[in-house]
């Protein structure tokens, strides 16, 4: 049982006061990013990330994995008493959370949704360590082919999930890896695409792109909005929001069932948890012996995508560990922040820095109990933050990402950068292309273009390399099919369309968290 | 957003040639094996046909929907894009410190109305904590201004 051993090495270093220090600090950060409307997760990683450098790199993760999962929890405050999702995996939870504030339920709503969110959360991280060690084990065997297929996948499923067109993700993804070739070329170090300005030797940095797409772009979004925000009124004692028999009997199986669900969806490729509360809210409606329940404040409607969303963000953590391959905007930004302390997520993550990889699993277990025990306890207190004036709060972000991309580098061309990437991105949110492809693909791309020519260099440049060999013939394939998919359904549409004018347009995105 | 889309699409359209063009000088192959130019050719290359799709869809669409926020959302966006703009620039000359400090006094006295109190503390505090944060506890060297913090 190696698994046990490594887990408790895990714990003796998770519980070095400092990193138990940093543990508290990622949750609590995390759940209050969360219950902030317009401020996600991507963004709360990003704005504290430099608040880790200089930091022991395990101590780092332990903080930013904390802001990852603790947001998940956060994120159901604002859906249930102000009808606005605190990030994009609680969307369902405004819906069915506020409709039971209404009804004078929201410390029900929120009590169930913590327990959920903890029992979710706690299975998910058990299924991390059960299947990472032997996930990785499988996957030393990946040369370039594989891993080409992999991230290919990864970028394609994520383009082709984030939401409205297409067409406008596939853009992004591809803007974002041509942008990843700016620099010095990973194999020969010859200088590409740098027209003449040296700071761009060492390429486009990932953390301003992320910061200015995520952070800048979002308060300028949140601006446009009222700046007061209408909060239902609640009491949110204990004895309010621990559940009742009744609560207890109606969303235990839409607790576990959200649990599978979530970690099913989120340990995909390019699947986040967002995804995975839009798939467990679908499930619970088709499970319900009342669906016309749903809609106007079914318990099952929080109790299954609040437990799906946080067993995805334990899941999301499989493939980032293991692979080195991240499924989401938040994700990726942690693999940049690893790629940043000089660790290589993959395989062998597990053989260089057992301490960390261990370190971080046992971490999530303590962390799961520190959130469960906060959000039950002091909910009030949370509340009490979501009353800071958002006309204080939005500059104070700005502030933060101003500082923050300087101090990465201390220079002052990253906050131009970030500066740049910010108001882009405002308009890609306004137009609706998908900000979080840009950041996963400028984080993938250097390894994205390394592993297809190292690939290529082996077959000596035949393209036969990605058919070859069952595990790769696998991930093409599945790639091909998710990329062709869109293709024949926009050739569907307009032909639709052609006959029936004026086709409205789906939008909404995903694949932040 | 049809008008939008198609300054976007060219936008890319552009992107893409400079990358295509850039690429065909690095080399397509060095001796047997793909070169530095391989890679952002085809992605040029993909992100031509996408934008020429995205193009094509634009012009096929009728509606062209507002987008602007209302005058009052619109004026808080320009002004804290302002803001922060100008935040940046004067950073040589006021040091990142000022240049926060004014960023904070300015955005609260238009965006809402606070108290007097208020908006001098938090104009104050602001660079205060960031100083502490980042000068003392990471060791950041934060740009100093020509008025030696």
């Amino acid at each position: 049982m190696e698994v046990f051993h490594n887990l408790l090495m895990g714990f003796s270093i998770a519980i070095t006061p400092l990193n138990l220090l940093f543990a508290l600090f990622g949750v609590l950060a995390g759940t209050i990013i969360g219950a902030l409307p317009g401020i996600g997760p991507p963004t709360g990683v990003a704005i504290l990330m430099p608040l880790t450098f200089g930091m022991n790199p395990t101590t780092a993760m332990i903080m930013l994995a904390g802001i990852y999962y603790g947001a998940m929890y956060g994120g159901t405050i604002t859906s249930v008493l102000i009808n606005v999702p605190g990030e994009s995996s609680s969307v369902m939870t405004a819906v069915e959370g506020y409709q039971m504030a209404l009804k004078g339920r929201a410390g029900v709503a929120l009590g169930i949704a913590t327990i959920g969110s903890f029992v979710a959360g706690t299975f998910g991280v058990i299924l991390l360590t059960l299947i990472s060690p032997i996930l990785a084990e499988f996957a030393l065997k990946f040369g370039p082919p594989q891993y080409f297929a992999l991230m290919f996948l990864g970028l394609v499923t994520l383009t082709s999930l984030s939401g409205g067109n297409s067409v406008k993700g596939f853009m992004m993804t591809l803007i974002g890896l041509l942008l990843a070739m700016v620099g010095m070329d990973s194999i020969t170090g010859r200088p590409r695409f740098i027209m003449g300005n040296l700071q761009l030797l060492n390429g486009f940095d990932f953390l301003p792109a992320a910061m200015g797409l995520f952070g800048i772009s979002e308060v300028l979004v949140t601006m446009e909005g009222p700046m007061k925000m209408e909060m239902q009124k609640a009491s949110l004692k204990f004895k309010d929001v621990w559940p009742k028999a009744a609560d207890w009997a109606a969303s235990k199986w839409a607790i576990v069932r959200g649990t599978v669900v979530g970690f099913a969806i989120g340990i995909l490729p390019g699947a986040g948890a967002t995804l995975a509360s839009f798939g467990s809210y679908a499930v619970e409606k088709k499970f319900s012996k009342h669906p016309e329940e749903f809609g106007h404040g079914a318990i099952e409607g929080v109790a299954g995508p609040e437990s799906a969303n946080n067993s995805a963000s334990a899941a999301a953590m499989v493939p980032l560990l293991t692979l080195g391959i991240p499924s989401s905007a938040t994700t990726a930004i942690l693999m940049g922040a690893m790629m940043m302390y000089g660790l290589r997520p993959g395989p062998l993550l597990f053989d260089t820095n057992p301490d960390l990889v261990w370190g971080l699993i046992a971490s999530m277990y303590i962390g799961n109990v520190i959130l469960v025990i906060m959000n039950i306890g002091m909910i009030p207190a949370f509340v009490s933050v979501l009353r800071t004036p958002i006309s204080i709060l939005m500059p104070l972000i700005v502030v933060f990402t101003l500082v923050g991309s300087y101090s990465a580098n201390n220079n002052l061309f990253d906050v131009w950068v970030m500066l740049g990437f910010g108001i882009a991105g405002y308009f890609m949110r306004k137009f609706g292309y998908p900000p979080a492809p840009i950041v996963l693909a400028l984080v993938l791309g250097s390894n994205t273009e390394r592993t297809l020519r190292q690939s290529l260099m082996m077959s000596r440049g035949s393209l036969g390399i990605f058919f070859s060999e069952p595990i790769v013939v696998t991930l093409m394939t599945v790639t091909l099919v998710i990329l062709i998919a869109p293709v024949i359904g926009m050739v569907m549409k307009y032909a639709r369309n052609r006959r029936t004018p004026g086709g409205a347009q789906a939008g909404g995105g995903t694949g932040e968290a | 957003m049809k008008t939008a889309d198609m300054i976007i699409a060219a936008l890319c359209l552009f992107i893409s040639g400079a990358f295509a063009a850039g690429s065909l000088k690095l080399g397509y192959m060095a001796e047997f094996t793909p070169g530095s130019g391989f890679f952002p050719l085809w992605l040029a290359i993909a992100l031509a046909i996408a934008s020429l799709i995205l193009l094509a869809q634009a012009i096929l669409r009728q509606e062209n929907g507002a987008w602007l926020p209302g005058r009052e959302g619109l004026k808080r966006v320009l002004s804290m894009a302002g803001a922060t703009v100008i935040s940046v620039f004067i950073i040589p000359y006021t040091g990142i410190l000022l240049s926060i400090g004014l960023f904070m006094l300015f955005l609260m006295l238009t965006i809402e109305k606070h108290s007097w109190l208020g908006v001098i503390g938090v104009s104050l505090l602001t660079p205060v904590a960031v100083y502490l944060i980042f000068q003392r506890w990471l060791l950041v060297p934060l740009p100093m201004g020509v008025f030696g913090f």
